[in-house]
């Protein structure tokens, strides 16, 4: 029996995965979401999480650093000062220790790489493959994001092609809620390759120890290159240090030296060291070792230390404890619908499924100058209308418009086109109406606040939302997914 | 139990896994490729429908990875041995510190400057020829997936071209340095050499604390010009393409 309970005590989680497991929990503490199938929509999400969490997980309380800065290309410069200045503080403190402590999906990946079976162990060719990273953040973090934002085109190339996590803990995440069954019309040929991207990522975790970091994430590799000069992380004394290389032997990271751009501070390497040469940096930020006054006896250190670990421990649980208790009261996972039907008489059934009437809002009108005096209900031009939410930071949204415009200049007699721009970050509408379409026939409206009028139409937090009436106002299609011409032009048919 | 059936049973389990893992992996992506290829949509009949079947082989995973678990816990602890340890570095910086170097060992650094240059100038071209398209922004087009697959079918190749270069430099660079490391060794049997240790001066604290200064000063200033809008407005509606809704 004293075997026994001896051998489950090696099975007692390190305290980096302890830290792996709370910073996962803690980043992803909107339980809420997971069961209602929306994402939050609060404000905490204007700040970056350290590491890898896609936004559009349901339980994610942040924004992804990674995706913000492909977004921030096509945005104000504001948004790159501030992405890029959060990123910069993340990497100058921690370098990649938040790879190795933060990051929940190198935590997947860790938890992945526990099942037993033969490992592909490091060599000169997953050295060599280490280096594929750095090409992923150049051409798809940075040259495709911006060439495409230069034309006012939003793209997270990264995201959109390659990111497993999106897939795992957004898309899966989402779709596996009953209340989306409405996301399954929107699966496609880019589903299918990112759900087979990330199945194969997936497995090779199994096989292979942090194969997305090590050889994929563009994130690790941004943070690797301030890895020497981070306050905090692993370093080699080197007066100490007699070049034996049991320290990288030990490590599963292609590194050449502890500390190097590969290394993710997980701090095995320390205890391996036969001349206790390996120390984290900081350690002795505040006062030498040899500069401390031996006062206190063994068992009086022991003591405070252990006094000090328990308080820490409370203090991060009562953390825990109270972010979920935020989340789960806030609420803010649905936009409120701030609309109320324009006619209220009795025997009209109003409603947001096709069949009911539509609800109205009087809506402000956007021009190329700006927003315009008077405003407008679209549901009620007493004739067929097409209403598309959109927003100019939303890359499916800016790829359809188009469609929208021919349409609206083809029918142009029979047809009302109009296209709601969300409520948030309306300022760059004005510009991009007067750039591209200064002549449409196209009515541009702003939202109400807290997107009242998306959500009252039925809309779920996706955009582009398109939502066909007829000249009756009763709702003929509803659409969740970005649309081709074919598609519009027989939604608009089938209106007549 | 004695260490060899232990040593069977620990790797009749790992085989059973690694094969279940990747027989799962083939199903769950073949199911996928079954819904788009055969009826072209998702719906959640059509899903439950597809992996229904495969469920068998993918829930084999976790009970084989939860036998793996009480493998762990009823037989004796294995440790995986560490890789052996690559003196390479360490020789390449012993060898960088050697004072008198003869003419042995000049002429083998000779060659291996001469590798590395040619690498150096292989990669520079591959990297030329995929900048000279990638920056060009005439070849993306509004079709954005055409574009990025035009540049891959560039990228991949000069990769390719760039990682076996590599490799090849690689092997070489490293029987090189045991060349000299041995012709070193004889040099030092004859006489003995002095290993100067080079004394490096830290510019660290200096560059850490400026990067610390410039992030807080563009957080700060972008924080103030309202640069969390954004950030915020990606935030809270859903990334259909990010999430692969597409």
């Amino acid at each position: 029996m004293k075997k026994f309970w001896l051998k489950l005590k090696t099975f007692i989680p390190t305290k980096r995965k302890l830290a792996q497991l709370y910073f996962a929990l803690l980043f992803n503490a909107n339980i809420k979401g997971f069961i209602s199938g929306n994402i939050y929509q609060g404000t905490t999400k204007q700040m970056c999480v350290p590491g890898i969490n896609c936004y559009s997980c349901p339980g994610a309380i942040g924004a992804c650093p990674l995706g913000s800065l492909q977004g921030s290309f096509s945005a104000d410069k504001s948004t790159l000062f501030y992405v890029g200045g959060i990123l910069l503080l993340y990497s100058v403190i921690f370098g990649r220790m938040i790879c190795g402590w933060l990051c929940p999906f190198g935590f997947i990946q860790e938890l992945l790489y526990k099942i037993k079976t033969p490992k592909l162990k490091k060599s000169r060719i997953t050295w060599l493959l280490s280096f594929l990273k750095y090409v992923i953040l150049i051409f798809f973090v940075f040259i495709v994001p911006i060439i495409y934002a230069l034309r006012d085109t939003p793209l997270p190339a990264f995201c959109k092609y390659i990111c497993p996590a999106g897939t795992l803990e957004g898309g899966i995440g989402l779709l596996a809620n009953k209340v989306n069954e409405s996301y399954f019309s929107m699966l496609g040929p880019l589903f299918t390759w990112k759900f087979a991207l990330m199945v194969s990522i997936i497995v090779a975790c199994i096989f292979i120890f942090r194969m997305f970091c090590r050889f994929i994430c563009p994130l690790g590799a941004l943070y690797g290159l301030f890895n020497k000069i981070s306050f905090f992380g692993v370093k080699v004394e080197d007066e100490k240090c007699v070049d034996c290389n049991k320290c990288t032997a030990h490590c599963n990271m292609d590194v050449k030296k502890v500390g190097d751009a590969e290394c993710i501070a997980c701090g095995e390497c320390i205890d391996v060291c036969p001349t206790k040469a390996i120390v984290w940096k900081g350690s002795q930020i505040f006062i030498r070792k040899s500069e401390l006054p031996e006062v206190q006896t063994a068992p009086e250190k022991s003591k405070k230390k252990t006094v000090v670990r328990a308080v820490s421990c409370f203090a991060a649980v009562a953390v825990l404890i109270a972010a979920f208790a935020f989340y789960w009261s806030d609420g803010k996972e649905k936009q409120e619908q701030s609309s109320y039907p324009t006619d209220e008489s009795g025997n009209i059934e109003y409603g947001n499924e096709k069949g009911d009437y539509c609800y109205g809002a009087e809506l402000e009108i956007i021009t190329a100058e700006g927003i315009a005096e008077g405003r407008l209900d679209p549901s009620k031009t007493g004739r067929i209308t097409v209403i598309n939410f959109w927003g100019t930071w939303c890359t499916p949204c800016v790829n359809e418009l188009p469609y929208f415009d021919r349409i609206a200049s083809e029918y142009s007699d029979t047809v009302s086109v109009v296209a709601i721009h969300t409520n948030m970050v309306s300022e760059t509408a004005p510009e991009y109406i007067g750039n591209y379409y200064k002549n449409s026939k196209i009515t541009f409206l702003r939202d109400s606040e807290n997107e009242g009028y998306y959500a009252t139409l039925g809309g779920r937090g996706t955009y582009p939302y398109t939502v066909v009436i007829n000249a009756e106002g009763k709702i003929t299609e509803i659409f969740f997914e970005a649309l081709e011409y074919e598609d519009l032009k027989a939604a608009v048919d089938a209106a007549k | 139990m004695n260490d060899k059936n232990q040593l069977i049973i620990r790797r009749v389990t790992a085989a059973l896994t690694a094969i279940s893992v990747i027989i799962a992996g083939i199903c769950l992506i073949s199911a996928c490729l079954s819904i788009y290829f055969g009826e072209g949509e998702y719906t959640r009949e059509a899903v439950s429908e597809a992996f229904s079947p495969i469920s068998v082989a993918v829930l084999l995973c976790p009970a084989l990875a939860l036998l793996g678990l009480l493998e762990e816990i009823i037989l004796p602890k294995h440790t995986q041995s560490d890789s052996k340890p690559n003196m390479l570095y360490t020789l390449q910086k012993r060898l960088a510190a050697t004072k008198q170097p003869s003419a042995e060992i000049l002429a083998e650094r000779k060659k291996r400057r001469i590798a590395k240059a040619a690498l150096a100038a292989i990669l520079a071209i591959c990297a030329l020829i995929f900048f000279i398209y990638a920056l060009n922004s005439d070849n993306y087009t509004s079709d954005i997936n055409a574009s990025v697959i035009g540049a891959l079918y560039l990228l991949i190749p000069c990769l390719a071209v760039s990682f076996c270069a590599a490799c090849t430099v690689l092997v070489f660079d490293e029987k090189s340095v045991k060349h000299e490391a041995e012709l070193l060794k004889q040099a030092e049997s004859k006489e003995g050499t002095d290993v100067k240790k080079a004394k490096k001066t830290s510019v660290v604290p200096a560059l850490r604390f400026s990067v610390l200064l410039i992030a807080l000063v563009l957080l700060i200033y972008g924080y103030i010009l309202g640069g969390t809008a954004d950030v915020l407005t990606k935030a809270v509606n859903i990334c259909t393409e990010c999430i692969g809704l597409g």
